[in-house]
């Protein structure tokens, strides 16, 4: 019992953080209908300003808290200069897909060019204190990290569902033109939206570098696979969908590894994976998408 | 907007992205595949020629070598999580410039060329195939890494070229075979010898320990497995539990630490090394688990030690040399010399306060000795001369300790070591400096 509430606590852990960024991931998507594949990267990028922060006297805990806003700034800046120049929602979604693998290499070369090769150390955000939950020791950490998510979720549907951003937004998102003729300042909403996004990887970045006791520019590309495995499990479309994909594939990732005695560490990769594909034979719209209806 | 052309295009991204990860992936065949290694069985003038220029296809003896310069080549990761290491290029740069301060090696300077390789192998190998065949460097000097040189000598191999490959900054057994390989020298103490000292330390003090390993799924980790393997043979210590971690995978061991700390042995040997460190000995604190852990000399560092914090409480592990930004050791002449030349040599005292720093310095020392000792300046002369030395002090190596090649019967220079423990903050030794070479056996080299 103590080991299974150990791995469960374990899987929720690296799964946490793949709901985090495929939430970002979910949001540019329902916003702007683009596949971000920078948005592990431009995490990285934000995460690495925060240790800017940190370096000159901040706790790690409270650059991490700032580095919500220059998530934001980042995730905003990037649409207004580049992406609504060289995408918006009206290029072809292909050549869109292209502009942000650009923005991919050209985020992870920039964070070379501005701070180094060299990983930098952090600490953990919570500490490194432990409680025990039936006898397993759960890290504080991994508490704050569900903790966190949890906040995420309720103030994202709060935003989404109550506020009048939140209208435009899925006005936005469910017809570009129409949104546009009813008033809706296209552009700026789209904006707020990369920047919401920026601001969530911002999280993902934060507790994937303290995971690791390191910022470093490679950080995110696994924690990107992971999370596009997740938004694919629980549908492109679906922010709830992504966060328990996230969690979902933590969980089955950790427990085939730990009680499974083929799949050892080495294929840590496969069961998640091996899930999203028996998922999208079933439901090719992920366990929460919505199907695309087409009229006749 | 919800197409079905995007899942599609979602799928084969996503598709893309896992070969891609899957390429990253280190192949870890080469592990500890030692051959057989003769225990001094042969004549010892035959050490003297084990490096022999007419076995390589093209031989330049003197390639790199000017009238007023040597140029020396290295890679290492100088970015990614296993970057720490590049502090191993600033000491060797900073010994370069102290050596040609004072006259360089016969009036020639010396010259680094040093290019980064992330740990990946593959990169390692055409870093070197940059700095052998096209800018000529006349030997390899603390390159990172036993996958990464071992790469690195396949490609030597393969277009059968000679280049002295100097001061690994790797223990790994497999490189101490001058018969099978006489063109590369290790530059750290054998990793079998640590294996082999940590379970003396254990059958002295925990005779019917239970004991669980983390290793690295590369040559470096099984090194150490292997020895440990061979050492506990015939005693009551058991392996009762063992888990793999890929160093290539820019990922946490956590679930491989629950699976130990459920174990719950009495001793962990962490054969980890990098940010993982520091890593696994947190994870394993936040587990509650309390067993006796021994670090890799490679996971000594204070980088990394400072990042562990707490958790590296009690810790043990081996050193051959002075830590030089442990207080207790700044009386030490050694210590005291290394700060005087460093300095001089424009090292910050952060820099030299770092054991990696103070490794890459000790290694273009034992460089600088070499070429020295070598009757002249061709690359089968110096191999030769680096597989019999006798006694040889330099750099910060612990007082006592002699650094002493013979051949294939004695092919590393390190045969001492002495435990530390972690202990406020800081190494504290426990005991001697004890030579464990003699019970090293065929399979794990020396």
């Amino acid at each position: 019992m103590q080991l299974f509430v150990q791995r469960v606590f374990d899987g929720l852990q690296a799964g946490a953080i793949y709901a985090i960024l495929a939430l970002a991931i979910v949001i540019v998507f329902r916003a702007s209908g683009m596949l971000n594949i920078a948005q592990g990267e431009i995490a990285m990028f934000t995460t690495f300003i925060a240790w800017n922060l940190f370096d000159v006297g901040l706790p790690w805990w409270a650059s991490s808290v700032a580095s919500l806003v220059i998530g934001f700034l980042v995730g905003a800046v990037l649409y207004r200069l580049l992406i609504v120049r060289l995408g918006g929602g009206h290029a072809s979604p292909l050549a869109v897909v292209m502009v942000t693998i650009g923005l991919f290499l050209m985020l992870n070369d920039g964070a070379a060019v501005i701070w180094g090769t060299t990983a930098k150390p952090v600490p953990r955000i919570f500490g490194t204190g432990r409680v025990e939950i039936f006898g397993a020791g759960v890290a504080v950490q991994v508490l704050g990290l569900l903790a966190v998510l949890g906040v995420l979720v309720v103030v994202f549907g709060l935003l989404f569902q109550r506020t009048k951003l939140g209208l435009a937004l899925r006005a936005v998102t469910s017809n570009q033109e129409s949104a546009a003729l009813a008033g809706i300042k296209v552009t700026t909403v789209l904006m707020i939206g990369w920047g919401l996004a920026g601001a969530i990887g911002s999280v993902a970045g934060s507790f994937t570098a303290s995971g690791n006791f390191a910022v470093d520019r490679n950080m995110m590309q696994i924690v990107l696979i992971y999370a596009f495995a997740a938004a694919t499990l629980g549908g492109f479309d679906s922010p709830l969908g992504a966060v328990l994909g996230g969690l979902i594939i933590g969980l089955v990732s950790e427990l085939v590894v730990g009680y499974v005695a083929i799949v050892g560490p080495d294929l840590r990769l496969l069961p998640g994976f091996a899930l999203v594909i028996i998922v999208l034979l079933v439901r090719p719209q992920g366990m929460f998408g919505s199907p695309k209806v087409v009229r006749a | 907007m919800t197409t079905p052309r995007w899942k599609g295009l979602a799928a084969l991204l996503l598709a893309v992205t896992m070969i891609a990860a899957a390429c990253g992936d280190r192949d870890d065949n080469g592990a500890a595949d030692n051959g057989d290694i003769d225990n001094g069985d042969d004549p010892t003038e035959e050490s003297t020629e084990l490096a022999n220029p007419e076995e390589c296809d093209s031989y330049n003896g003197t390639e790199g070598v000017t009238d007023d310069t040597i140029l020396i080549g290295n890679s290492l990761p100088q970015s990614g999580l296993y970057s720490i290491f590049d502090q191993v290029r600033i000491g060797i740069e900073a010994y370069f410039s102290f050596a040609n301060d004072n006259g360089g090696v016969d009036g020639r300077d010396l010259e680094l060329v040093s290019l980064d390789d992330q740990y990946l192998a593959e990169r390692t190998r055409s870093n070197v195939e940059d700095l052998v065949s096209q800018q000529g460097v006349f030997a390899l000097l603390g390159m990172v890494g036993t996958e990464n040189n071992e790469a690195a000598q396949q490609y030597l191999e393969e277009q059968g070229l000679c280049v002295p490959n100097l001061s690994v900054a790797t223990g790994y057994p497999g490189f101490g075979d001058p018969e099978r390989d006489p063109w590369i020298i290790n530059g750290l103490p054998n990793y079998a010898l640590e294996a082999v000292a940590f379970a003396q330390y254990l059958k002295d003090n925990e005779p019917d320990a239970t004991v669980s390993i983390l290793a690295q799924n590369d040559a470096f980790g099984s090194s150490y497995v292997d020895a440990f393997e061979d050492a506990i043979e015939g005693t009551d210590i058991t392996i009762t539990e063992r888990q793999t971690f890929d160093a290539a995978a820019e990922d946490t061991a956590q679930g491989q630490v629950t699976t130990l700390a459920n174990d719950g042995a009495d001793a962990l040997l962490l054969a980890v090394t990098g940010l993982p460190c520091p890593n696994v000995l947190s994870s394993v604190s936040e587990s509650g688990w309390d067993p006796l852990i021994y670090v890799t000399l490679t996971c000594s560092s204070k980088v990394l030690m400072t990042i562990a914090g707490d958790a590296a409480e009690g810790t043990l592990s081996t050193r051959a040399t002075y830590d030089p930004g442990d207080p207790a050791n700044a009386e030490e002449p050694a210590v005291i010399e290394f700060r005087e030349q460093g300095a001089a040599a424009g090292l910050s005292d952060e820099d030299m306060d770092e054991l990696n720093v103070a490794a890459g310095w000790g290694f273009a020392a034992y460089l600088v000795q070499l070429l020295e000792a070598s009757e002249e300046l061709d690359r089968a002369t110096v191999m030769n001369t680096a597989w019999s030395q006798s006694g040889v002090e330099f750099g910060l190596n612990l007082e006592g300790l002699e650094w002493t090649t013979d051949g294939a019967s004695d092919p590393f220079g390190i045969n001492q070591l002495q435990f530390i423990r972690r202990t406020d903050g800081n190494w504290v030794p426990e005991g001697e400096l004890v030579d464990y070479s003699d019970q090293l056996t065929a399979e794990t080299g020396d």
